[in-house]
Protein backbone atom coordinates (compact mmCIF):
# COMPACT_ATOMS: atom_id res chain seq x y z
CA UNK A 1 0.00 0.00 0.00
CA UNK A 2 1.68 3.19 -1.13
CA UNK A 3 1.61 6.36 0.96
CA UNK A 4 -0.49 9.20 -0.42
CA UNK A 5 1.37 12.49 0.00
CA UNK A 6 -0.75 15.59 0.61
CA UNK A 7 0.94 18.97 0.31
CA UNK A 8 -1.07 21.98 1.46
CA UNK A 9 0.03 25.41 0.29
CA UNK A 10 0.05 28.06 3.01
CA UNK A 11 1.24 30.86 0.71
CA UNK A 12 -0.42 34.27 0.86
CA UNK A 13 -3.08 33.74 -1.83
CA UNK A 14 -3.96 30.25 -0.56
CA UNK A 15 -4.15 31.48 3.02
CA UNK A 16 -6.50 34.37 2.29
CA UNK A 17 -8.75 32.08 0.23
CA UNK A 18 -9.15 29.59 3.05
CA UNK A 19 -6.18 27.18 3.30
CA UNK A 20 -6.45 27.21 7.10
CA UNK A 21 -9.54 24.94 6.82
CA UNK A 22 -7.13 22.07 6.12
CA UNK A 23 -5.86 22.06 9.68
CA UNK A 24 -8.88 19.78 10.23
CA UNK A 25 -8.25 17.59 7.17
CA UNK A 26 -6.86 14.68 9.18
CA UNK A 27 -10.08 14.51 11.22
CA UNK A 28 -12.09 13.99 8.00
CA UNK A 29 -10.02 11.13 6.60
CA UNK A 30 -11.85 7.80 6.44
CA UNK A 31 -10.40 5.27 8.88
CA UNK A 32 -9.36 3.02 6.01
CA UNK A 33 -7.04 5.71 4.61
CA UNK A 34 -5.71 7.33 7.77
CA UNK A 35 -2.52 5.28 7.89
CA UNK A 36 -1.78 5.81 4.21
CA UNK A 37 -1.99 9.59 4.09
CA UNK A 38 0.92 11.87 4.90
CA UNK A 39 0.00 15.55 5.31
CA UNK A 40 2.62 18.28 4.78
CA UNK A 41 2.30 22.06 4.93
CA UNK A 42 4.40 24.16 2.58
CA UNK A 43 5.23 27.87 2.60
CA UNK A 44 4.21 28.11 -1.06
CA UNK A 45 3.81 25.59 -3.84
CA UNK A 46 4.20 28.41 -6.39
CA UNK A 47 1.11 27.24 -8.28
CA UNK A 48 -0.63 30.63 -8.23
CA UNK A 49 1.89 31.82 -10.83
CA UNK A 50 0.93 29.00 -13.19
CA UNK A 51 -2.82 28.82 -12.79
CA UNK A 52 -5.32 31.58 -13.52
CA UNK A 53 -8.99 32.21 -14.24
CA UNK A 54 -11.20 29.59 -12.63
CA UNK A 55 -8.26 27.57 -11.28
CA UNK A 56 -7.89 29.65 -8.16
CA UNK A 57 -6.24 29.07 -4.80
CA UNK A 58 -6.22 27.45 -2.35
CA UNK A 59 -4.08 24.72 -3.88
CA UNK A 60 -3.47 21.28 -2.48
CA UNK A 61 -1.39 18.57 -4.11
CA UNK A 62 -2.41 14.95 -3.71
CA UNK A 63 0.66 13.08 -4.92
CA UNK A 64 1.22 14.78 -8.31
CA UNK A 65 -2.39 15.83 -8.77
CA UNK A 66 -3.16 19.54 -8.19
CA UNK A 67 -6.51 20.32 -6.57
CA UNK A 68 -7.49 23.92 -7.35
CA UNK A 69 -10.09 25.86 -5.34
CA UNK A 70 -9.47 23.11 -2.86
CA UNK A 71 -11.93 22.32 -0.10
CA UNK A 72 -11.98 19.41 2.33
CA UNK A 73 -14.58 17.49 0.21
CA UNK A 74 -12.65 18.04 -3.05
CA UNK A 75 -9.35 16.98 -1.46
CA UNK A 76 -10.99 13.91 0.09
CA UNK A 77 -12.45 13.00 -3.33
CA UNK A 78 -8.98 13.27 -4.90
CA UNK A 79 -7.44 11.16 -2.12
CA UNK A 80 -10.06 8.47 -2.70
CA UNK A 81 -9.33 8.47 -6.45
CA UNK A 82 -5.61 8.15 -5.83
CA UNK A 83 -6.22 5.37 -3.34
CA UNK A 84 -8.30 3.53 -5.94
CA UNK A 85 -11.36 3.51 -3.70
CA UNK B 1 -4.77 68.35 31.83
CA UNK B 2 -1.91 70.29 33.44
CA UNK B 3 0.29 67.20 33.29
CA UNK B 4 -0.38 66.97 29.53
CA UNK B 5 0.29 70.69 29.14
CA UNK B 6 3.59 70.37 31.03
CA UNK B 7 4.69 67.32 29.07
CA UNK B 8 3.74 68.92 25.74
CA UNK B 9 5.64 72.10 26.59
CA UNK B 10 8.71 70.13 27.71
CA UNK B 11 8.71 67.99 24.57
CA UNK B 12 8.28 70.96 22.27
CA UNK B 13 11.09 72.92 23.94
CA UNK B 14 13.42 69.93 23.88
CA UNK B 15 12.71 69.11 20.24
CA UNK B 16 13.27 72.80 19.44
CA UNK B 17 16.75 72.55 21.05
CA UNK B 18 15.81 74.91 23.86
CA UNK B 19 18.17 74.66 26.84
CA UNK B 20 16.68 72.40 29.49
CA UNK B 21 17.03 74.97 32.29
CA UNK B 22 15.31 77.66 30.24
CA UNK B 23 12.50 75.26 29.30
CA UNK B 24 11.95 74.33 32.95
CA UNK B 25 11.86 78.01 33.99
CA UNK B 26 9.20 78.81 31.41
CA UNK B 27 7.15 75.85 32.60
CA UNK B 28 7.52 76.94 36.24
CA UNK B 29 6.34 80.43 35.33
CA UNK B 30 3.34 79.02 33.51
CA UNK B 31 2.17 76.50 36.09
CA UNK B 32 -0.61 77.56 38.47
CA UNK B 33 -0.16 77.05 42.23
CA UNK B 34 -2.51 75.03 44.40
CA UNK B 35 -3.99 77.45 46.96
CA UNK B 36 -4.19 75.00 49.82
CA UNK B 37 -0.98 73.02 49.38
CA UNK B 38 1.10 75.89 47.94
CA UNK B 39 2.64 73.60 45.33
CA UNK B 40 2.33 73.99 41.62
CA UNK B 41 0.63 71.72 39.16
CA UNK B 42 2.10 69.72 37.81
CA UNK B 43 5.31 68.08 38.98
CA UNK B 44 7.75 67.13 36.25
CA UNK B 45 11.08 65.52 35.39
CA UNK B 46 12.81 66.31 32.10
CA UNK B 47 15.74 64.29 30.77
CA UNK B 48 17.72 65.51 27.79
CA UNK B 49 20.19 62.85 26.66
CA UNK B 50 22.69 63.51 23.88
CA UNK B 51 24.31 60.86 21.73
CA UNK B 52 27.73 61.48 23.37
CA UNK B 53 26.33 60.38 26.74
CA UNK B 54 25.84 63.85 28.20
CA UNK B 55 22.58 63.80 30.12
CA UNK B 56 20.96 66.87 31.59
CA UNK B 57 18.03 66.48 33.88
CA UNK B 58 15.81 68.89 35.66
CA UNK B 59 13.20 67.95 38.17
CA UNK B 60 10.42 69.56 40.09
CA UNK B 61 8.67 67.85 43.01
CA UNK B 62 8.82 64.32 41.61
CA UNK B 63 10.71 61.47 43.28
CA UNK B 64 14.37 61.96 42.22
CA UNK B 65 15.39 60.35 38.95
CA UNK B 66 17.14 57.08 39.84
CA UNK B 67 20.48 56.24 38.25
CA UNK B 68 21.39 52.54 38.29
CA UNK B 69 25.04 51.91 37.41
CA UNK B 70 26.91 48.61 37.69
CA UNK B 71 23.96 47.07 39.49
CA UNK B 72 23.59 49.70 42.20
CA UNK B 73 21.71 52.95 42.77
CA UNK B 74 24.14 55.87 42.37
CA UNK B 75 23.72 59.29 43.91
CA UNK B 76 23.30 62.10 41.38
CA UNK B 77 24.69 65.50 42.38
CA UNK B 78 21.89 68.03 42.03
CA UNK B 79 21.96 71.81 42.03
CA UNK B 80 18.87 73.58 43.43
CA UNK B 81 17.55 76.38 41.23
CA UNK B 82 15.08 78.95 42.57
CA UNK B 83 13.68 82.31 41.56
CA UNK B 84 12.16 84.93 43.85
CA UNK B 85 8.97 84.89 41.77
CA UNK B 86 8.53 81.13 42.35
CA UNK B 87 7.79 81.69 46.02
CA UNK B 88 10.13 79.08 47.45
CA UNK B 89 9.49 76.45 44.83
CA UNK B 90 12.78 74.85 43.81
CA UNK B 91 13.93 73.02 40.68
CA UNK B 92 16.79 70.54 40.79
CA UNK B 93 19.26 70.48 37.95
CA UNK B 94 21.86 67.79 37.28
CA UNK B 95 24.25 66.81 34.56
CA UNK B 96 25.79 63.35 34.26
CA UNK B 97 27.92 61.49 31.77
CA UNK B 98 26.10 58.27 31.03
CA UNK B 99 28.02 55.03 30.60
CA UNK B 100 27.04 51.98 28.62
CA UNK B 101 24.75 49.86 30.76
CA UNK B 102 23.39 52.79 32.82
CA UNK B 103 19.69 53.05 33.45
CA UNK B 104 17.69 56.10 34.44
CA UNK B 105 14.31 55.47 36.03
CA UNK B 106 11.72 58.24 36.27
CA UNK B 107 8.65 57.72 38.41
CA UNK B 108 5.71 59.67 39.74
CA UNK B 109 4.93 59.55 43.47
CA UNK B 110 2.08 57.14 42.77
CA UNK B 111 4.79 54.52 42.38
CA UNK B 112 6.96 55.37 45.41
CA UNK B 113 3.84 55.61 47.59
CA UNK B 114 2.41 52.30 46.42
CA UNK B 115 1.22 50.25 49.38
CA UNK B 116 0.22 53.40 51.33
CA UNK B 117 -1.95 52.52 54.31
CA UNK B 118 -1.01 48.86 54.42
CA UNK B 119 0.03 47.51 57.83
CA UNK B 120 3.56 46.63 56.65
CA UNK B 121 4.02 49.78 54.54
CA UNK B 122 1.95 52.54 56.20
CA UNK B 123 3.72 55.27 54.19
CA UNK B 124 4.09 53.25 51.02
CA UNK B 125 7.01 51.04 50.06
CA UNK B 126 9.18 54.14 49.54
CA UNK B 127 11.90 55.22 47.18
CA UNK B 128 14.69 53.08 48.66
CA UNK B 129 12.65 49.89 48.63
CA UNK B 130 11.63 50.63 45.02
CA UNK B 131 15.29 51.13 44.07
CA UNK B 132 16.27 47.84 45.77
CA UNK B 133 13.50 46.02 43.89
CA UNK B 134 14.85 47.38 40.60
CA UNK B 135 18.50 46.54 41.29
CA UNK B 136 17.54 43.01 42.37
CA UNK B 137 15.54 42.55 39.17
CA UNK B 138 18.50 43.77 37.09
CA UNK B 139 20.81 41.42 38.94
CA UNK B 140 18.56 38.56 37.85
CA UNK B 141 18.15 39.89 34.30
CA UNK B 142 21.08 42.22 33.44
CA UNK B 143 19.97 42.79 29.82
CA UNK B 144 16.36 43.63 30.65
CA UNK B 145 15.03 46.18 28.17
CA UNK B 146 13.82 49.61 29.29
CA UNK B 147 10.29 48.65 28.27
CA UNK B 148 10.33 45.43 30.31
CA UNK B 149 11.87 47.18 33.33
CA UNK B 150 9.13 49.85 33.27
CA UNK B 151 6.46 47.18 32.99
CA UNK B 152 8.04 45.21 35.81
CA UNK B 153 8.12 48.24 38.13
CA UNK B 154 4.59 49.25 37.27
CA UNK B 155 3.18 45.78 37.89
CA UNK B 156 5.08 45.56 41.20
CA UNK B 157 3.69 48.92 42.30
CA UNK B 158 0.16 47.93 41.32
CA UNK B 159 0.56 44.70 43.29
CA UNK B 160 1.79 46.71 46.33
CA UNK B 161 -1.44 48.69 46.06
CA UNK B 162 -3.51 45.50 46.21
CA UNK B 163 -4.11 45.42 42.43
CA UNK B 164 -5.96 48.74 42.43
CA UNK B 165 -3.91 51.89 42.18
CA UNK B 166 -4.49 54.52 44.87
CA UNK B 167 -2.84 57.26 42.79
CA UNK B 168 -1.88 57.67 39.15
CA UNK B 169 1.35 55.85 38.34
CA UNK B 170 3.88 56.87 35.69
CA UNK B 171 7.17 55.17 35.03
CA UNK B 172 9.77 55.66 32.30
CA UNK B 173 13.14 53.96 31.94
CA UNK B 174 16.09 54.97 29.81
CA UNK B 175 18.69 52.30 29.09
CA UNK B 176 22.05 53.45 27.68
CA UNK B 177 23.29 50.75 25.33
CA UNK B 178 24.48 50.20 21.79
CA UNK B 179 21.65 50.39 19.20
CA UNK B 180 20.23 47.03 18.16
CA UNK B 181 19.95 46.62 14.40
CA UNK B 182 17.31 44.50 12.66
CA UNK B 183 17.28 43.54 8.99
CA UNK B 184 13.87 42.80 7.54
CA UNK B 185 13.98 41.20 4.14
CA UNK B 186 10.73 40.88 2.22
CA UNK B 187 9.83 40.13 -1.37
CA UNK B 188 11.83 38.50 -4.16
CA UNK B 189 14.20 40.85 -6.04
CA UNK B 190 12.78 42.26 -9.28
CA UNK B 191 15.65 40.67 -11.23
CA UNK B 192 16.29 37.08 -10.18
CA UNK B 193 19.99 37.67 -10.96
CA UNK B 194 20.12 39.63 -7.70
CA UNK B 195 18.86 36.77 -5.50
CA UNK B 196 22.40 35.77 -4.49
CA UNK B 197 23.39 39.36 -3.64
CA UNK B 198 20.40 39.76 -1.30
CA UNK B 199 21.10 36.41 0.35
CA UNK B 200 24.76 37.31 0.98
CA UNK B 201 23.74 40.67 2.43
CA UNK B 202 21.44 38.89 4.85
CA UNK B 203 24.12 36.35 5.73
CA UNK B 204 26.68 39.05 6.57
CA UNK B 205 24.33 41.39 8.42
CA UNK B 206 25.42 41.98 12.02
CA UNK B 207 22.16 42.02 13.97
CA UNK B 208 18.77 40.38 14.17
CA UNK B 209 17.28 39.04 10.96
CA UNK B 210 13.72 38.54 9.72
CA UNK B 211 12.62 37.15 6.37
CA UNK B 212 8.98 37.77 5.44
CA UNK B 213 7.54 35.92 2.46
CA UNK B 214 7.25 32.30 1.34
CA UNK B 215 9.05 32.75 -1.96
CA UNK B 216 11.60 35.09 -0.34
CA UNK B 217 12.50 32.53 2.31
CA UNK B 218 12.77 29.80 -0.34
CA UNK B 219 15.21 32.04 -2.26
CA UNK B 220 17.33 32.57 0.87
CA UNK B 221 17.28 28.87 1.74
CA UNK B 222 18.33 27.98 -1.82
CA UNK B 223 21.10 30.60 -2.07
CA UNK B 224 22.57 30.01 1.39
CA UNK B 225 21.93 26.25 1.25
CA UNK B 226 20.03 26.41 4.53
CA UNK B 227 17.31 23.99 5.58
CA UNK B 228 13.91 25.58 6.08
CA UNK B 229 10.90 23.90 7.61
CA UNK B 230 7.43 25.07 8.62
CA UNK B 231 6.73 25.38 12.31
CA UNK B 232 3.26 23.89 12.70
CA UNK B 233 3.33 24.16 16.51
CA UNK B 234 0.61 26.77 16.89
CA UNK B 235 -1.94 27.01 14.14
CA UNK B 236 -3.41 30.49 13.86
CA UNK B 237 -6.28 30.78 11.35
CA UNK B 238 -5.60 34.52 10.92
CA UNK B 239 -1.84 34.58 10.30
CA UNK B 240 0.04 31.89 8.32
CA UNK B 241 2.51 29.82 10.31
CA UNK B 242 6.15 30.77 10.58
CA UNK B 243 9.08 28.65 9.45
CA UNK B 244 12.42 27.81 10.97
CA UNK B 245 15.76 28.57 9.29
CA UNK B 246 19.10 28.41 11.14
CA UNK B 247 20.56 31.84 11.88
CA UNK B 248 17.35 33.73 11.06
CA UNK B 249 15.36 35.06 14.01
CA UNK B 250 12.01 34.98 12.22
CA UNK B 251 10.82 33.48 8.92
CA UNK B 252 7.22 34.39 8.18
CA UNK B 253 4.71 34.74 5.37
CA UNK B 254 4.77 38.15 3.64
CA UNK B 255 1.75 40.33 2.87
CA UNK B 256 -0.85 39.06 5.39
CA UNK B 257 1.71 39.11 8.22
CA UNK B 258 3.01 42.59 7.34
CA UNK B 259 -0.54 43.99 7.05
CA UNK B 260 -1.23 42.67 10.57
CA UNK B 261 2.04 44.19 11.82
CA UNK B 262 0.93 47.58 10.46
CA UNK B 263 -2.44 47.17 12.20
CA UNK B 264 -0.82 46.26 15.54
CA UNK B 265 1.65 49.16 15.33
CA UNK B 266 -1.20 51.54 14.52
CA UNK B 267 -3.32 50.39 17.48
CA UNK B 268 -0.36 50.07 19.85
CA UNK B 269 -1.92 46.94 21.35
CA UNK B 270 -0.02 43.69 20.81
CA UNK B 271 -2.33 40.64 20.96
CA UNK B 272 -1.15 37.99 23.40
CA UNK B 273 -1.14 35.10 20.89
CA UNK B 274 2.21 34.15 19.32
CA UNK B 275 2.16 34.24 15.53
CA UNK B 276 4.32 35.65 12.75
CA UNK B 277 2.89 39.15 13.17
CA UNK B 278 3.17 39.43 16.96
CA UNK B 279 6.68 37.96 16.86
CA UNK B 280 7.73 40.48 14.21
CA UNK B 281 6.28 43.34 16.28
CA UNK B 282 8.33 42.05 19.24
CA UNK B 283 11.49 41.99 17.15
CA UNK B 284 10.82 45.52 15.90
CA UNK B 285 10.14 46.84 19.39
CA UNK B 286 13.36 45.30 20.69
CA UNK B 287 15.38 46.92 17.89
CA UNK B 288 16.45 50.53 17.28
CA UNK B 289 17.75 50.60 13.71
CA UNK B 290 15.53 48.76 11.30
CA UNK B 291 16.72 48.20 7.79
CA UNK B 292 14.23 47.03 5.18
CA UNK B 293 15.40 45.33 2.02
CA UNK B 294 12.36 45.08 -0.19
CA UNK B 295 12.21 42.97 -3.32
CA UNK B 296 9.80 44.52 -5.77
CA UNK B 297 8.87 41.48 -7.84
CA UNK B 298 5.06 41.25 -7.78
CA UNK B 299 3.24 37.96 -7.66
CA UNK B 300 0.53 38.46 -10.34
CA UNK B 301 -1.75 36.07 -8.45
CA UNK B 302 -1.94 38.62 -5.61
CA UNK B 303 -3.50 41.12 -8.00
CA UNK B 304 -6.46 38.81 -8.66
CA UNK B 305 -9.62 40.91 -8.05
CA UNK B 306 -11.15 37.93 -6.26
CA UNK B 307 -8.68 38.31 -3.40
CA UNK B 308 -9.71 40.37 -0.36
CA UNK B 309 -9.00 44.10 -0.39
CA UNK B 310 -6.86 43.75 2.75
CA UNK B 311 -4.23 42.04 0.63
CA UNK B 312 -2.55 45.30 -0.19
CA UNK B 313 0.59 45.48 -2.28
CA UNK B 314 3.77 45.08 -0.25
CA UNK B 315 5.11 48.57 -0.86
CA UNK B 316 1.91 50.22 0.44
CA UNK B 317 1.96 48.18 3.65
CA UNK B 318 5.64 48.94 4.17
CA UNK B 319 5.00 52.64 3.68
CA UNK B 320 2.50 52.50 6.56
CA UNK B 321 4.92 50.54 8.76
CA UNK B 322 7.82 52.90 8.05
CA UNK B 323 5.76 55.98 8.84
CA UNK B 324 4.63 54.45 12.14
CA UNK B 325 8.14 53.34 13.12
CA UNK B 326 9.57 56.79 12.55
CA UNK B 327 6.79 58.95 13.98
CA UNK B 328 5.20 56.82 16.71
CA UNK B 329 7.97 54.43 17.73
CA UNK B 330 10.96 56.74 17.09
CA UNK B 331 13.01 54.07 15.30
CA UNK B 332 15.75 54.75 12.79
CA UNK B 333 14.77 53.19 9.48
CA UNK B 334 16.41 52.57 6.15
CA UNK B 335 14.80 51.13 3.03
CA UNK B 336 16.38 49.67 -0.08
CA UNK B 337 14.24 48.49 -2.97
CA UNK B 338 15.77 45.79 -5.06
Amino acid sequence: METIRIRICLGTACHVLGASQFQHLADHLPASLRDRVQIEWTRCLGLCREYSGQDQPPYVMVNDQVVTRASIPSVLACIRTQAGD
Amino acid sequence: MLASLTATMALEYMSGDCMIARAAEIIMDALPICRTRRISYSTFSIVDAAADGTVRLIEYANPPVLLIRDGAAVEIGRIPVGKPRWGGRVLHYAEIKARAGDRLVLVSDGITQAGLGRADTPLGWGYDQMARTLTRQLEAAPDLSARDLSQFLLSRAIRMDGDKTGDDMTCACIYFRRPRPLLLLTGPPFYTERDAEVARYLERFDGRKAVCGGTTSDIIARELKLPVSMDMGNFDPEIPNTSIMPGIDLVSEGCVTLAKVAEILESGVVPSNRNGATRLVDLIQQSDQIEFVVGTAVNPAHQDPCLPMELDIRRNVLKRILRLLETKYLKETKVTFI
